[in-house]
């Protein structure tokens, strides 16, 4: 049912069941918020978001009242920026005053608020401790730094409600209350799977990244060790939108120039190891074609991995074997030939932290993968030495990931791994002309099948995205009959990695796509046995792949 | 208490959820994490939910209580009753902090909200004994005495 309210005088239309806050935001007046997540239920802790009644004059909740026909609110008055002021003067009553030290400053949302509201000194004097003093450093990607929390909860609903993990939730009450892990052991030591999504959640700077910036530097500087960073295709596209940069590879060639200069000795990019984790795959499966049941379950994301490992013991066995790209190259970089001594990997993701620290992931104890960098930490890096894009020069990647092909790139898209395994697949099988954008259609769907014919024999596979997702179609997954089923955490896979710059813009997903699939579409070498740089690997192994499939 | 988890049945009713944490702190004393472990997989609730329920209850103790455990009044009236500086002597007698245990297992503290007898705070007690209108010579003597055996 359709009905008018006023609002501010104005009158706009609202459909029954809305709340106020839907109807307010689909009509551009905004009114802030802090406990709200969009997609999930409001919970109306924070009281942000009140606006007045006109009858009555009372204070309602905008994020978690419906409308009703005929109400007359006002967002503005006198009185709302009065409360909201209150409430935000209160959240800062225990609250550190040491903005100028937090990396979340001018990215900070109570920050915003506490300057759009125009406050401009302490009003609750004498009670600045912090309500817990507790940081947990525990997680080799994650800090959870209590003091600046204000217990909006978002970080809470994300991990219990998107999610399911329920690593973090508010323990004790009162006074004491504070979001921890069970035990108040850490988060190392709980359920977590690090995937990051509680860092994105957070309003302040409670919960961010393990910033490991300053020691890549001082690393680098050190002229007697060899040193390489690698790239991943997203964090490249991510930089390419941030400054503006249309095209993929002149994103990609200013940076390696830029990150040379800075004082690595190799600048290469993560489609290489893409290209191989494909590679791979498609020789695995070209060799068990038809007998794959349950399918192989294919995942470079090590959030998955985690889960798959410690909620879903039973599918593990499906769960290919075979490291993720970071580590791949990792591997390849710090043995043989490789002259790499340092080995940084700048990446979308938070989770490759933790990934980068696991135990089979070293070779006698030192890391295959020294450092691990988000996207956010890697354009800190080049603020720091006063790098904006575009660059004085473009420097293509060093070898081995010279030419990356395309597939190497949109591996890391949303059904991009099969896509690319696709792809290759048809490729190795000689002549047959390769789908392409098979997901193209419905790509907002969190899982998505697709059927194929290659020499004779009809085909399904499934792209599967988000952990609440694997849940649910887990018997889905095994009794199936696909072929193999690609899984990622993250929503639209690691183009909104929890590791990418934080970014208002609701089209952002679609602008990094579509840079990509630009370069995919202006690319003529769009498979991963394209690349002559892999043909030559394999050629000098001397095998026919890397890692033993069983 | 391997015995006591390992016996659980096969499934719990996630209702039951608090009448299992309170059998279990009934028998041993507090609650476990490795019971909650457990009981997560039974129930089907995640651990750190576990957690955070029974957390928000002041009748679950999470630490294996001492020889010696010591529950300290942290209710208003104890409270201006100088509470704070107990709290501190205690911490230079014994090293623990609330919801601690001392690692040879012979003290164990915990603040309680309030226990009935503003009127005679700062109140103490350890194990059964009450100590009222607590002074801190009282306090060291205590647990000097406490020390010596
Ligand atoms: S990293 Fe992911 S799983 Fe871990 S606490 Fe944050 S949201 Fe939950
Ligand atoms: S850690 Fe951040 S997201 Fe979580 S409750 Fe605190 S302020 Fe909110
Ligand atoms: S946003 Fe509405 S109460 Fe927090
Ligand atoms: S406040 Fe201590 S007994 Fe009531």
């Amino acid at each position: 049912m359709e009905f008018n309210i006023t609002v501010n005088r104005n009158s706009i239309k609202a459909v029954k069941g809305e709340t106020i806050l839907a109807v307010l935001r689909r009509n551009g007046i905004s009114v802030p918020t802090l406990c709200n997540i969009p997609e999930l239920s409001p919970t109306g802790a924070c009281r942000i978001c009140v606006v007045e009644l006109e009858d009555s004059g009372e204070l309602v909740t905008a994020c978690s009242t419906p409308v009703a026909e005929g109400m007359k609110i006002f967002t503005h008055s006198r009185k709302v920026i009065a409360a909201r002021k209150t409430i935000v003067e209160l959240l800062l009553t225990n609250h550190q005053d040491n903005c100028l030290y937090c990396e979340k400053s001018g990215d900070c949302e109570l920050q915003d608020l506490a300057g759009d509201l125009n406050i401009r000194e302490r009003s609750y004097v004498g009670f600045g401790v912090p309500r817990s003093p507790k940081t947990d450093r525990s997680d080799p990607g994650i800090v959870r730094d209590m003091s600046k929390c204000i217990l909006c909860g978002r970080c809470v609903r994300i991990c219990e409600e998107l999610l399911g993990v329920c690593a973090i939730d508010f323990v004790n009450r009162g006074n004491n209350i504070a979001v921890d892990t069970v035990f108040q052991k850490g988060l190392f030591y709980s359920n977590c799977i690090h995937c990051g999504l509680c860092i994105t959640a957070c309003p302040t700077g409670a919960i961010l990244e393990k910033a490991v910036g300053a020691q890549v530097c001082e690393k680098i500087d050190n002229k007697d060790k060899n040193s390489t960073i690698i790239l991943a295709g997203s964090t490249i596209a991510d930089l390419a939108l941030h400054f503006n940069i249309r095209k993929f590879e002149d994103a990609r060639n200013y940076l390696v120039a830029a990150l040379h200069d800075i004082g690595f000795n190799n600048v290469l990019t993560l489609g290489y190891g893409n290209e191989i984790f494909i590679t791979e795959h498609a020789k695995k499966l070209a060799m068990s074609a038809g007998k794959q049941n349950p399918p192989l379950i294919i995942s470079d994301c090590p959030a998955v991995r985690k889960f798959i490992r410690t909620e879903m013991p039973d599918m593990e066995k499906y769960l290919s074997k075979i490291p993720t790209p970071q580590q791949i190259m990792g591997k390849i970089l710090k043995s043989g030939e490789s002259q790499t001594e340092i080995l940084v990997s700048a990446s979308a993701c938070v989770a490759h932290k933790y990934e980068a620290v696991q135990n089979d992931n070293s070779n006698k104890g030192a890391p295959d993968v020294d450092y691990v960098i988000t996207t956010r930490e890697l354009l800190g890096l080049l603020k720091t030495h006063g790098v904006v894009l575009p660059y004085k020069k473009k420097e293509s990647p060093d070898k081995p990931s010279g030419s990356e092909t395309s597939a190497g790139v949109l591996f890391e898209t949303k059904g991009g791994i099969s896509e690319t395994i696709l792809r290759e697949l048809f490729y190795m099988s000689g002549g047959q002309k390769y789908p392409k954008k098979i997901f193209e259609v419905k790509t907002d769907k969190p899982f998505i099948e697709y059927e194929f014919e290659l020499n004779g024999v009809i085909y399904k596979i499934a792209s599967l995205h988000g952990i609440d997702t694997l849940r649910q179609k887990k018997n889905e997954i095994i009794n199936g009959s696909y072929l193999f089923v690609e899984i990622r955490s993250c929503t639209a896979g690691c183009l909104n990695g929890c590791g990418h710059l934080h970014s208002k813009d609701p089209e952002v997903q679609k602008k990094l796509k579509k840079i990509i699939t630009e370069f995919d579409e202006t690319n003529i070498s769009d498979t991963a046995g394209k690349n002559p740089f892999i043909k030559g690997f394999y050629k000098q192994i001397g095998k026919e792949s890397l890692f033993d499939y069983d | 208490m391997e015995e006591y988890i390992n016996s659980l049945k096969k499934n719990i009713d996630k209702r039951d959820l608090l009448l299992a944490l309170q059998d279990f702190q009934n028998k041993f004393g507090y609650v476990d994490q490795a019971f909650i472990e457990q009981l997560s997989l039974k129930t089907g609730i995640p651990s750190g939910k576990i957690y955070s329920i029974a957390s928000f209850y002041n009748q679950f103790r999470f630490i294996r209580p001492g020889k010696y455990h010591i529950k300290l009044c942290s209710g208003a009236a104890c409270h201006v009753n100088a509470k704070e500086n107990l709290v501190a002597e205690l911490y230079k007698l014994i090293g623990i902090k609330d919801r601690e245990s001392s690692p040879d297992g012979k003290y164990s503290l915990e603040f309680i909200p309030c226990m009935g007898a503003c009127a005679l705070g700062p109140v103490m007690s350890i194990n059964n004994n009450y100590y009222t209108q607590l002074k801190i010579k009282d306090l060291k003597k205590i647990i000097h005495d406490l020390d010596e055996i």
